[in-house]
């Protein structure tokens, strides 16, 4: 039994390291590491980091040992996690950053596997922004923000030669949906000591998405991201055909835009009323006069210079017969609902029919019209005869405060009613001309002046 | 002479079964899914009432009397949406005419070119001279008991035929230049047509007043009360409604019926 103890103990490290597998990350693919892997070139001053995996393929954790033979250049930056469970991986990163040209190299130790890193260092131009004065680490990233679609927002790169004689750069490049360049520098360019070349790298978004690219100067890699943004809609004003507010009138509503929108949107317009009058909750005659009655869709087209209404250039709604307030609010993409408000006032009864008529014995007076405060109360009757001349009997007052009532409580006609007045006669009706009336509510008085009595 | 009435006033007629207060009802329209609706409110402030009657061909009401036409029917029916009678007639649209107290109407048939008369309780048929079968008639009139107008395009002029109901022989032929279809004559007299902004109303005595409007491309006009005209976009749900009181003349849009619109009952009257 012992013998067999001992073998078992002396191949432990090796199922240890079959267990182990060591890649290398580029963006999001992991490819095999063998026992060299070449890293760079890297200028003076850049810093090429190495992204490393170490995979547990098998049923056990295995404990992880990372080193690294110093010799200047290379050095592990992220360290990885003592342990690496079944089936996972550990991460750690090696940067390769060298201070003086030449070529180097260094045996990176993963457990039992070793690999053996080289690094080139060349004289190379100094990547930077516009703007900065630190050099851009192999790599790095570009970022262009956010930018709204359709335009374009430019990156100035500038390559400089700190060292003491002409360097070359023979290739820049940019790919990538979006990205565009390099514009404003043609290579292969010369640049001396001491001089510096720029060139623009340009991002066009197309859509709301993100988007990446890279820039690629002889050897070195940057990477480019930038944001499409929708743009915003235009600002909308609600506005109205008419500012007056008063009942029984038909009005439009129109929304233009601040600028042509550069996106479609849409969204919607709805109509409320408070009522002015105690104990009466809505008028149902105050609507849009096409489609759902009181919330319409809104849309903007790309171009517009204002907004459709239930697919209409102009709303049209009526003001009813109640005294309040009409309110509209739009609501338009994300922007925060606006809202205006059309004030209806109380008004004396509208008239807008007005008839007598003989009857066997009887007058017969008719209004049509409207009490947008539903307290319609005294009317007044002035008989004339046919020469002008008022009946002896002067004006005849009549207290209807409980007849409007009682109507108003129950109609769905809002303040709009149609009254009939009976006059029973004792004598010749062909004498009687004219007869005016006058109608009292709570804000004033209206009188129908003249109306002739027909047959 | 002096006027020796004594006056004494009542707010109801109960007498008559009317309440002394209702809501105002402006005539009746066809709305855009052929239904008949009684229209109240004010000029300005339209409001629908409830469907009395659909698969409506043709319809007018004059005020206190209207007909309509189904396929197969001639209806006529009261100001509270009741039918008085029916008759059957021929398929195709009708156009109708009412006499200027309204208690008498035509109704032409266009498909038989044929006419029927409301006499109040009942209808009769009337047979017209078959050569006007070969024309187009765009509106009919009824100015008095014993004659019907009949309002023909010819070429590029419509002209006004006044035909003896009796006799069924020509009285007269008047041309109406400057007039163009649709056309519409209302008891008054008034007729109506479309110029280039808006709607021209020929009074009797020929004045003429023109209430400026957007108008659709195509429309048709009918009669909805004694002063009310509606006009009809024939490409849309859109529906419109004149006012041809003297003096108060008037282009209103009436609300547009859909699916969601609120059902509201016949007003109570």
């Amino acid at each position: 039994m012992i013998p067999r103890a001992i073998l078992l103990a002396s191949l432990l490290p090796l199922l240890a390291l079959a267990q182990l597998q060591v890649f290398v990350l580029n963006g999001s693919n992991l490819t095999p590491v063998g026992s060299s892997l070449a890293v760079g070139p890297a200028a003076l001053g850049d810093t090429v980091e190495t992204q490393f995996r170490v995979q547990n393929m098998g049923s056990a954790s295995v404990p992880l040992a990372v080193s690294l033979s110093a010799d200047g250049a290379f050095d592990i930056q992220c360290t990885p996690a003592p342990d690496v469970p079944p089936g996972l991986e550990s991460a750690f990163c090696v940067d390769f950053k060298p201070t003086v040209l030449g070529f180097y190299s260094a045996t990176l130790s993963v457990n039992a596997i070793t690999i053996l890193l080289t690094g080139d260092a060349s004289a190379a131009t100094a990547l930077t922004l516009s703007g900065s004065t630190t050099p851009l680490l192999y790599g790095a990233t570009i970022s262009f923000g956010s930018v709204v679609i359709h335009q374009t927002q430019s990156q100035t790169l500038i390559l400089s030669n700190s060292y003491s004689s002409t360097l070359s750069v023979n290739s820049v490049t940019v790919s990538g949906a979006g990205f565009k360049g390099p514009v404003g520098q043609s290579f292969p360019a010369q640049i001396g000591p001491g001089q510096s070349a720029s060139f623009q790298v340009l991002f066009t978004p197309q859509s709301g998405t993100p988007y990446q690219g890279t820039l690629s100067v002889d050897n070195r890699t940057f990477t480019l991201t930038g944001q499409g943004l929708d743009p915003p809609l235009p600002s909308a004003s609600i506005v109205f055909a008419s500012n007056v507010g008063s009942s029984a009138q038909q009005n439009s509503i129109t929304l233009p835009l601040a600028s042509a929108s550069q996106v479609t949107g849409n969204g919607t317009l709805t109509l409320s009323f408070q009522s002015g009058v105690a104990g009466v909750s809505d008028d149902a005659a105050i609507q849009f006069l096409s489609g759902p009655l009181r919330k319409a869709t809104v849309a903007i087209a790309i171009g517009a210079t204002a907004a459709t209404i239930g697919g209409l250039p102009s709303m049209a709604f009526q003001t009813g017969t109640t005294t309040g307030v009409i309110a509209f609010t739009l609501t338009l993409g994300n922007s925060p609902a606006q809202q205006i408000t059309l004030v209806i006032p109380p008004a004396p009864v509208g008239l807008d029919t007005a008839t007598a008529v003989r009857q066997f014995g009887a007058l017969d007076v008719t209004f049509s019209g409207f009490d947008n405060t539903y307290s319609a109360s005294q009317l007044a009757f002035t008989f004339y005869d046919l020469t002008g001349k008022a009946l002896p009997q002067g004006v005849i007052d009549v207290d209807a405060t409980s007849a409007f009532r009682q109507y108003f409580s129950a109609t769905q006609a809002g303040g709009a009613f149609q009254m009939l007045a009976t006059f029973p006669v004792t004598g010749n009706t062909a004498e009687i001309g004219f007869v005016t009336a006058g109608i009292t509510n709570s804000a004033g008085v209206t009188t129908a002046q003249q109306i002739p009595i027909g047959n | 002479m002096k006027a020796s009435v004594a006056l004494i006033f009542a707010l109801a007629s109960h007498a008559h079964g009317q309440q002394a207060i209702v809501p105002p009802q402006l005539g009746f329209v066809e709305d855009s899914a052929r239904s008949l609706r009684p229209v109240y409110g004010v000029a300005g402030n339209f409001i629908l009432g409830s469907s009395v009657a659909g698969r409506i061909i043709s319809e007018a009401f004059s005020g206190s009397v209207g007909l309509l036409k189904t396929d197969s029917s001639l209806y006529a029916f009261d100001s509270d949406g009741r039918f008085l009678a029916s008759v059957h007639v021929p398929s195709g649209p009708a156009l109708f005419a009412f006499s200027p107290g309204a208690s008498t109407a035509l109704a032409y048939i266009a498909s038989n070119n044929s006419l029927v008369q409301w006499r109040g309780d009942g209808f009769a048929s009337i047979s017209l001279n078959g050569d006007i079968a070969t024309q187009t008639v765009l509106a009919i009139a009824f100015p008095n008991a014993s004659q019907v107008s009949l309002l023909l395009q010819r070429d590029d002029t419509i002209w006004r035929l006044d035909l003896a109901l009796g006799a069924l022989g020509s009285v007269s032929e008047t041309a109406l230049p400057g007039i163009h279809a649709p056309l519409l004559v209302l008891p008054s007299g008034d007729l109506f047509y479309r110029d280039t902004s808006g709607i021209v109303i020929r009074r009797p005595d020929g004045a003429e007043v023109h209430v400026p409007a957007t108008l659709p491309v195509s429309l048709s006009l009918q009669q909805m009360s004694r002063e009310w005209v509606q006009l009809t976009d024939l490409n849309s749900n859109v529906q419109f409604a004149i006012r041809t009181t003297q003096g108060r003349e008037g282009f209103y849009q009436l609300p547009e019926i859909t699916p969601t619109s609120p059902r509201l009952g016949l007003l109570k009257r």
